[in-house]
């Protein structure tokens, strides 16, 4: 929904809630669902309290969960039939020669868990992560960004990252809409993005109501843990990309060191080299269009609602 | 007489005094405990919870430039909203949300906001006295409307 204002030329949500009613309050309904599954996992919505170290306080209800299955069965085929239509708009003719770097799991599409993997066949536990990526610091912004150690270059994460390396591994309804939709792999056109995502939100119904379904409460909500001085790290698929934390403690159970490298800074060098080679094709525009169509390829890697409208200040030096 | 179904949004953050809007809901569902009275992480959340109400309340914090804990309120529409300042980092805005509810013909007929003024969105742990003041205050009002509504 913050994503596609810019493939069907409107102005902003609003205007796309004008325009488009109806795939608008689908979009909403999908997005009320994940408040419902977090409310019912996490005890509340808003700041969800459930969540312990080593598991849950509580284990989730099981009538919790069942009582969303209805729902999640509507999720599932207005998720399809949205991704359906979002592969029947125009995109932007555009390619990049990506390295791309996501988790991978021999048993299923990596969200939790996994090897880092990259299109290059590198292949590594969490733990080695500050060997192969480092974050760097750059005299034009305050921002951190992340490059691959052996060749200092920029690398891509995130759905678009993932689909390319794991679609194999993807539940049988997603993996059938990817294979419908018709995109050619490897897919790298930064533009292309909300299609991973929209295949990825299908993935996420289909294994939602598996879990649903399924679910049985048994055992202890949490594993019992005793401090002990150590180091450990781990990385997670957020929606965004690829998302690594490391943390030191002491006896005590007190941290004394902590490194997350969100997928925001691993990001943010490729999305600067995608900028410095989509310019040349828009700068013909005036200084207007140059800046939306910037934002524009801005917002395929991080289309937050707080990025939807205007947000970037450009000055062109024109000889 | 409160309307039959009144839903009242409180829209903050645990930021310091951005909880203003939550701490309303709090109050409010301690004297009004049938209302239909939710907190909001950012103000696209009430979309979620549109469409079965007869009124909309709203209360959220305003970073403003005049003294902390000062009460102000608005029927929507209103162009005045424009250039109050609501917080929020990582959501749309409020009118960008009360406009994308009206653009979906959401909105009940009556919506009322209501902004606390901060002059600071520091994380804090707890709030400034002058907003912790102005809570019950807000609540008040916000019942006196309903008994007339």
């Amino acid at each position: 929904m913050l994503n596609l204002p810019d493939l069907l030329d409107c102005e902003s949500a609003i205007d796309l809630a004008r325009k488009y009613s109806k795939e608008v309050q689908r979009g909403l309904r999908l997005k009320k669902h994940g408040n419902q599954l977090l409310e019912a996992l996490g005890g509340r919505a808003i700041h969800p309290i459930n969540v312990a170290v080593g598991g849950f306080y509580r284990l989730p209800r099981r009538e919790a969960l069942a009582g969303l299955v209805s729902d999640f069965q509507w999720g599932l085929a207005a998720s399809e039939e949205l991704t359906r239509w979002v592969a029947t708009l125009d995109f932007p003719e555009f390619e990049r020669p990506y390295d791309f770097v996501a988790l991978s799991h021999a048993d299923e599409y990596a969200m939790c868990e996994g090897t880092i993997c990259a299109s290059d066949g590198l292949g590594i536990g969490a733990a080695e992560f500050e060997q192969y990526f480092r974050e760097v610091q750059v005299p034009h912004s305050t921002a951190l960004q992340s490059v691959r150690v052996d060749t200092g270059r920029t690398y891509l994460a995130g759905p678009l990252a993932r689909i390319n390396l794991n679609r194999d591994q993807l539940l049988p309804t997603a993996r059938g809409v990817l294979d419908e939709i018709g995109l050619e792999w490897p897919c790298r056109n930064p533009f292309k993005s909300i299609l991973a995502r929209c295949v990825e939100l299908v993935q996420g119904y289909e294994e939602a109501l598996r879990i649903l379904t399924d679910y049985r409460p048994r055992g202890e909500p949490r594993r019992a843990y005793d401090y002990q001085a150590g180091e450990g790290a781990s990385a997670t698929e957020a929606p965004r990309g690829l998302l690594y934390h490391r943390y030191g403690v002491d006896e005590q159970g007190r941290v004394t060191a902590a490194n997350i490298v969100p997928p925001t800074s691993q990001n943010q060098s490729q999305m600067e080299e995608d900028l410095r080679h989509y310019l040349p094709d828009v700068l013909a525009g005036d200084d207007t269009d140059v800046a939306l169509a910037c934002e524009r390829l801005v917002r395929t890697y991080d289309p937050c609602i707080s990025c939807s409208t205007h947000f970037l200040r450009v000055r062109v030096e024109r000889e | 007489m409160m309307p039959s179904l009144p839903l009242i949004v409180g829209i903050g953050s645990p930021r310091g005094d951005d909880r203003a809007g939550w701490l309303v809901v709090e109050e409010l569902k301690r004297r009004l405990p049938d209302a239909d009275a939710r907190c909001a992480r950012g103000p696209g959340e009430m979309l979620d919870w549109l469409g079965h109400h007869d009124m909309l309340v709203l209360c959220d914090a305003v970073l403003s430039n005049v003294l902390p804990g000062q009460v102000e309120s608005w029927s929507w529409p209103t162009v005045d909203l424009q250039c109050e300042r609501f917080r929020g980092t990582h959501d749309m805005t409020l009118v960008a949300a009360l406009r994308i509810a009206e653009e979906l013909q959401l909105l009940p007929r009556v919506v009322r906001i209501w902004g606390v003024t901060i002059s600071s969105e520091k994380w804090t742990a707890g709030v400034s006295r002058a907003v912790a003041d102005a809570v019950p205050q807000v609540a008040s009002r916000i019942c006196e409307e309903l008994s007339h509504a």
